[in-house]
């Protein structure tokens, strides 16, 4: 369990900081079952703070903007980083 | 970026890099760059990941970073570091020294009550693990000596994607520039691993 809280919180930071603006992050297992981001134990960085920046979001291609939605992915075998 | 929303979906290691631009956009998972990595898709670093040493705060067992050799330490179980500790270990014993007792765990968490509890004499884990865990022990673990043998870490995004490339890099260089990816990592005790440059696809070894 604990290896998922620490490695959510650099799933979380990283999802946030990659591309920011998305304020309301989910996450969604492999199995298809969604859970909030923060349902882990970790403190999490607000993003709804940082600001959109438009000349950024003209960039985002148009079937990234139709969807609405910006799918990332990121795997919970841990922080262990055995992921070199 | 000006999506209403993000979706994380978590997925085997091997399999993200594959479904890039068609499952997922971007894949953000601890990807270290490497050159055959950016051989099959865009890379962004963000990130600069090495190992650390951690011990319990005041380093009361006294452990050198520099000399590890007869010293109990902790590692997890199937990381870089249990390798590590196994070769440092060994350039011990050839050197005429006590050898490492390397003691593998599986969780982080469980290393950090022992180490705080005076079972070990340090902890050998990923920079950024060590930070976080000092922040989840509430300073009752810091890291000792320089980080080393670090290496960048990026976004990945298919390669055939330039203007989802284009979008990322530059919001990812807008969060460097405005302070954001410090904030960010700071809550996680891991701001020392922010870079200042959203590279795309940098040269590495």
């Amino acid at each position: 369990m604990h290896k998922k809280t620490i490695f959510m919180m650099l799933t979380v930071a990283s999802a946030a900081t990659a591309l920011t603006a998305c304020a309301d992050p989910t996450t969604t297992t492999s199995s298809g079952s969604t859970t909030a981001a923060t349902a882990s134990s970790a403190t999490s960085y607000d993003v709804s703070s940082i600001p959109t920046v438009d000349e950024i979001a003209a960039l985002v291609p148009d079937d990234v903007k139709k969807r609405d939605r910006r799918r990332s992915a990121t795997t919970l075998i841990s922080i262990r980083h055995s992921h070199r | 970026m000006g999506l209403n929303s993000g979706e994380t979906k978590h997925s085997e290691f091997p399999t993200i890099i594959p479904a890039l631009g068609t499952k997922f956009d971007v894949g953000i998972s601890s990807f270290t760059i490497t050159t055959e990595r950016e051989q099959q898709v865009n890379m962004v670093s963000y990130l600069n990941v090495g190992s650390a040493w951690g011990v319990a705060t005041g380093n009361p067992k006294n452990f050198n970073p520099s000399d590890p050799c007869g010293t109990t330490i902790a590692v997890q179980t199937g990381t870089a570091q249990e390798d590590y500790a196994a070769t440092l270990s060994d350039e011990c014993v050839a050197a005429g020294k006590g050898k490492i007792t390397v003691m593998p765990h599986e969780l982080q968490t469980d290393i950090a009550t022992k180490l705080i509890g005076g079972q070990y004499d340090a902890t050998l884990a990923d920079s950024t693990v060590i930070g976080y865990t000092s922040t989840q022990s509430g300073g009752k673990i810091e890291q000792i000596g320089e980080t080393f043998e670090s290496a960048p870490q990026g976004v990945a995004i298919a390669k055939d994607d330039a203007q989802l490339t284009e979008a990322v890099q530059k919001a990812m260089q807008y969060l460097m520039d405005n302070g954001y990816l410090t904030d960010i990592l700071a809550t996680y005790g891991a701001e020392n691993a922010a870079l200042t440059t959203a590279e795309l696809n940098p040269s590495v070894n």
